[in-house]
């Protein structure tokens, strides 16, 4: 090797549950394979002591100081557009601070164009997903119940749901009076899960996390080529000719240097922000407005929930409720049905905070223990809450602007904007969430809209049938270019009512499938063509 | 409990002014007798709110394990520990001991805004902090429920229910197992 430069097999950029779902398959179907992980943000450690207990007491958590400024990523549309909490920029990537609520779409999610004339339509079906859902299900430890089947499924979830509390009573009643069915919330735990509560930084690893994959695929000695380098942004792409990606351009944000890495295959799995700058931000004269940006389509038809609330409050709290999960246990996939997809799916759930009393402030503050049980057993407050769908729009689009943030990468806009029709249909949506209210026998005190917020980001680098329509193809590989992948859910062409993790998850391993039968082809063929040269030789 | 009407309580330790930020003292060390005189204090929280029970001696590994993290990990508690025990002393040596946790806890004057004396320091730092961990820690059963944030009881897959969790009769009766 000395003096040439080393070709990995593959490059992967960020770290995330993409990235690191891809790695592992790949390194599992042949451990010899050589893949350099490239990730811009630090190493946080995700399981220590100190950390855990100044989020218990402080309610501080190690990595937030990596999520955007204002400033990194700026909104610009006729609505907010929420970007700081949203998505974490270190090892491991969101996965460090995610829910891990895990639904599958929909069968109508694939179609959203074909059933209402808006959005788009994916170049693949629910059919096309659904063993990869499974295996991903699997994968994240998702306890959920068989029985309610909201998709269609072909195995069991792999683990038994979390149970409705006793805090959901009341709302589950009036779920069944008015013909909403109840379902239970799936969400990605493992078997040691001991409910503390503390998710968002878990003391025991007990919600799945890349990071945790991460270090159990850099201490595997089998795995002598898999190399991450954190605090290391990818700013460019380099093209050895319009079809074919050379290298990329990276930045050692502790020494400085500035490198090219090159490989066979690229595969982008930043996210729905970071994987279309990546491309936007290699302009060349194959690829004038960016790598796979011929159609102007990266960046476009952005979008993520809505969140809709509507909070009820009640005057006596006897049983004393309050929330004793940190997540919802009850929700209701009734109004995310194909009927309700021209005017913007729901997906319900009980807020996961409400009802509360924080008693330790209560302390804080030098109530008596007979003052707080006075508010322990005074007004309470419910709160039902819904992700609603919102269709992408060539106009609303996420772009790179001159400068870079705290970790290299280019500065962001989001131009955000809803019609006043969205804003109708949000508010028809929330008057069937007020019934629920109401039928609790509660008041409506509060019913809005919130601003969207980046954590369920989709559409960015949309994949499409044609290089018209799509960013990349069925399987993710950017269209008239023959090595570069991107996998994130920017490539998804609708967000659907739930969470995007899921789906995410299960586009990975299919793709990790699509590359290994690619590899296991070319190996058949040099094999074939050895021994054709063989039997001529001879 | 109105800050505004009571005086701050304490003499000239408790009311020596300081900087609102962590107090330095990485070098110091948290003696045995620093950490004996800060367990009285966790013990006190729950005397006086009645919401623990065998004098606290069931949190005493949780609470040891957040002083180590605490003092040994940057950046450190010691000082703010140690400030304490000294506030702490003052106040049991003015107004003895069941008083001067009475007036800490519920009474103490000190105004809102970031701590600029040493007793408001030691509400902030320690008292407080010493509080959302015995609430979490358990403190919270008293006012009701089995699970809470941060508390750790145990894995979800045992014979122990870990929330109190709804039971359905038929498709409109909800009965509820309060545990």
């Amino acid at each position: 090797m000395n003096g040439m430069k080393k070709v990995y097999e593959y490059i992967i950029v960020g770290s995330g549950v993409a990235g690191i779902t891809i790695a592992k398959k790949l390194l599992e179907n042949n451990p010899r394979t050589s893949i350099l992980m490239l990730e811009a943000g630090p190493e946080i450690p995700s399981k220590e002591r100190r950390p855990w207990w100044d989020y218990i007491t402080l309610d501080q958590t190690p990595y937030a100081f990596t999520y955007d400024e204002d400033w990194e990523a700026k909104s610009i549309g006729n609505i907010n557009w929420l970007s700081n909490g949203a998505r974490v920029k270190a090892v491991g990537g969101s996965t460090m601070h995610w829910g891990a609520w895990c639904l599958r779409f929909k069968p109508e999610d694939f179609r959203l164009y074909t059933n209402t004339g808006e959005g788009a339509d994916w170049p693949i079906t629910y059919d096309d997903l659904e063993n990869y859902y499974y295996q991903a299900e699997e994968y994240l430890s998702v306890c959920g119940d068989d029985t309610e089947n909201w998709s269609p499924r072909s195995k069991p979830y792999p683990m038994p749901p979390f149970q409705w509390t006793a805090a959901d009573g009341v709302m589950l009643m009036a779920f069944m009076k008015l013909g909403i069915k109840p379902g239970k919330m799936p969400m990605a735990r493992y078997r040691k899960c001991f409910t503390t509560g503390t998710c968002k930084y878990c003391p025991f690893g007990s919600r799945f996390s890349a990071q945790n994959i991460l270090s159990d695929l850099l201490e595997n000695k089998l795995y002598k080529n898999f190399i991450l380098r954190s605090n290391t942004p990818v700013r460019k792409i380099n093209c050895r000719s319009k079809s074919e990606i050379e290298s990329v351009e990276c930045l050692d944000n502790v020494t400085g240097a500035i490198t090219t890495e090159s490989a066979q295959k690229f595969i982008i799995c930043s996210g729905s922000y970071e994987t279309p700058k990546l491309l936007m931000n290699s302009k060349s004269s194959w690829w004038k407005n960016g790598v796979g940006n011929d159609a102007d389509l990266l960046g476009r038809f952005i979008i993520s929930h809505s969140m809709l609330k509507v909070r009820g409050r009640y005057p006596e709290n006897k049983e004393r409720w309050f929330q004793e999960y940190d997540f919802p246990t009850l929700m209701s996939r009734t109004y995310d049905s194909p009927e309700r997809q021209k005017i913007g799916k729901i997906f319900l759930f009980k807020n996961r905070v409400l009802p509360n009393v924080d008693i330790a402030s209560l302390m804080i503050a030098g109530k008596t223990p007979e003052e707080i049980d006075e508010i322990m057993t005074g007004p309470m407050e419910m709160e039902l809450q819904a992700f609603m769908e919102e269709k992408g729009k060539f106009e609303n689009r996420l772009q790179i602007v001159e400068g870079t943030d705290r970790f290299g990468l280019p500065l962001t806009t989001i131009n955000f904007n809803r019609t006043e029709t969205e804003n109708a249909n949000a508010r028809e949506n929330l008057k069937l969430m007020e019934k629920v209210i109401v039928e609790m026998g509660y008041e409506v005190v509060l019913s809005k809209t919130e601003d969207p917020g980046a954590h369920h980001t989709t559409g960015t680098c949309r994949m499409g049938k044609t290089p018209e329509l799509g960013v990349t193809d069925e399987f993710l590989k950017v269209h008239n270019i023959k090595n570069l992948y991107l996998c994130s859910n920017g490539v998804f062409p609708t967000g659907s009512a739930v969470n995007p993790t899921l789906t995410l998850t299960a586009l990975s391993m299919r793709l990790s499938d699509h590359l290994i039968a690619q590899q296991k082809k070319i190996k058949t063929s040099i094999n074939e063509r050895s021994r054709n040269t063989a039997t001529t030789t001879l | 409990m109105d800050s505004n009407l009571t005086p701050m309580i304490g003499g000239p330790v408790c009311n020596e002014k300081t900087s609102p930020g962590l107090l330095q003292g990485d070098r110091q060390v948290l003696t045995h007798n620093n950490k004996e005189f800060l367990w009285k204090i966790f013990v006190q929280i729950g005397y006086t709110w009645k919401n623990v029970r065998f004098d606290s001696s069931n949190l005493k590994s949780s609470w040891l394990d957040m002083i180590a993290a605490k003092s040994n990990v940057a950046p450190s508690y010691t000082a703010e520990y140690i400030n304490a025990a000294y506030v702490v002393g003052e106040l049991i040596n003015m107004y003895g001991e069941a008083d001067a946790f009475y007036r800490l806890f519920l009474k103490n004057g000190i105004p809102p805004g970031p701590p600029l004396t040493r007793l408001a320091h030691a509400k902030m730092y320690v008292v407080n902090e010493f509080i959302i961990m015995q609430v979490m820690a358990s403190g919270f059963k008293h006012f009701g429920g089995v699970n809470y944030h941060g508390y750790v009881k145990g894995s979800r897959y045992n014979l122990v229910k870990e929330v109190r969790e709804i039971e359905i009769n038929d498709a409109s009766g909800v009965k509820t197992n309060n545990i």
